[in-house]
């Protein structure tokens, strides 16, 4: 999806290696990943006084319920916790900074953006739905055991 | 691009994704801020009013309503106004990429990322109608729809209708998550809408127009 991806992310066209840019799609993605960590690591951002709205009005948990939680213990280096706050939180977080890294490590070795599949894009988000379903789920099924 | 979106984004650039983002970033901080000014002026005069409110309320959903209550306070106010580009920016990409994979999904985005990042960012430009006191919110959320759908049928040659099913995948999967927690909890419902009916009778009792 992204920057130089998304020529290739089109349906149409066929996949290409773009040319590099210094700064384009993929490095704003990564810089929103970084600030991620950041915030998680080094702000308090569990101290600020929010109540999801589906948690707050209803009493059950939304789908993303506990992913502050789990990017917070993540970039502390609480796996365990991270998990248990929100499996696709920790996933996610974990997939973030992960990408941070082999960015500067592809911009470092001055290589193109790999182009992105549509098809796989397309498998990529069904499985994200899916998981995002399953997660809620877990999340419900959590609440309701403890 | 706001009053003539099929037109605007049938022939907008999408080579040039940049100058949208920052139209966009531009439009929203300018928004956000006058929102930001005008909440705090006027949430004064309903602070007090939903303090009192929130003292009827369970702890959870008095916390919901704390929350709001503090956003109107001097210092949250001036992180609003302080982070609002930076929050613009990071909201027109992720709010890109997540319409853009959904548009995949749906086999409704020939024509790149660069096409979706250039919708969602002159579209983003509608929230400069944040500076209209009162209703400006809500027009502003609507109408960004309206031109999201438009202009990404348009701008990627995909129609209408599969960019308003990208558009509303998220809204229709928050909706059906909304209506299994609401059956699930059924009559945990009633309650709910008893201490919010109590809570309207004493902020009545007290002369709020709340």
């Amino acid at each position: 999806m992204s920057g130089e991806a998304a020529s290739g992310a089109g349906e149409g066209a066929p996949p290409a290696a773009p040319p590099a840019r210094r700064f384009g799609h993929p490095e704003v993605f990564a810089a929103i990943a970084a600030l991620s960590f950041l915030v998680a690591r080094f702000l308090p951002v569990l101290a600020l006084p929010y109540t999801c709205p589906s948690k707050g009005l209803l009493g059950l948990p939304c789908a993303t319920c506990g992913m502050t939680h789990a990017f917070v213990a993540l970039a502390h280096g609480d796996v365990l916790a991270a998990l248990q706050a929100n499996p696709l939180g920790a996933a996610l977080a974990g997939g973030a900074w992960l990408y941070v890294l082999l960015d500067l490590l592809r911009l470092a070795l001055g290589r193109p953006f790999p182009p992105l599949p549509a098809g796989r894009l397309r498998a990529a988000t069904a499985l994200g739905v899916v998981a995002l379903l399953a997660n809620w789920a877990w999340l419900l099924a959590h609440q309701a055991q403890g | 691009m706001a009053t003539q979106p099929a037109e605007f984004f049938r022939r907008v650039r999408i080579d040039q994704s940049g100058s949208a983002v920052l139209f966009g970033v531009l439009a929203a901080t300018v928004g956000s801020v006058a929102s930001a000014v005008y909440g705090y002026l006027s949430g004064a005069a309903s602070l007090a009013a939903v303090q009192e409110m929130v003292q009827q309320m369970p702890e959870e959903q008095a916390r919901f309503l704390r929350f709001f209550t503090q956003g109107m306070t001097g210092g949250m106010t001036l992180a609003q106004i302080l982070l609002a580009p930076l929050l613009a920016v990071i909201g027109i990409y992720l709010n890109a990429a997540i319409v853009h994979v959904l548009l995949l999904l749906f086999r409704g985005a020939p024509r790149g990322f660069d096409a979706t990042l250039t919708v969602v960012g002159y579209a983003t430009g509608l929230q400069l109608l944040l500076a209209v006191p009162g209703c400006g919110g809500l027009v502003a959320a609507v109408w960004y729809m309206v031109v999201l759908i438009i202009g990404l049928g348009e701008a990627q040659r995909c129609g209408p209708g599969k960019a308003a099913a990208a558009v509303f995948a998220p809204l229709a999967l928050a909706c059906v998550c909304c209506c299994g927690a609401l059956g699930v909890i059924g009559a945990g419902s009633s309650d709910l809408l008893k201490t919010l009916q109590q809570a309207a009778d004493a902020a009545k009792g007290q002369g709020t127009n709340l």
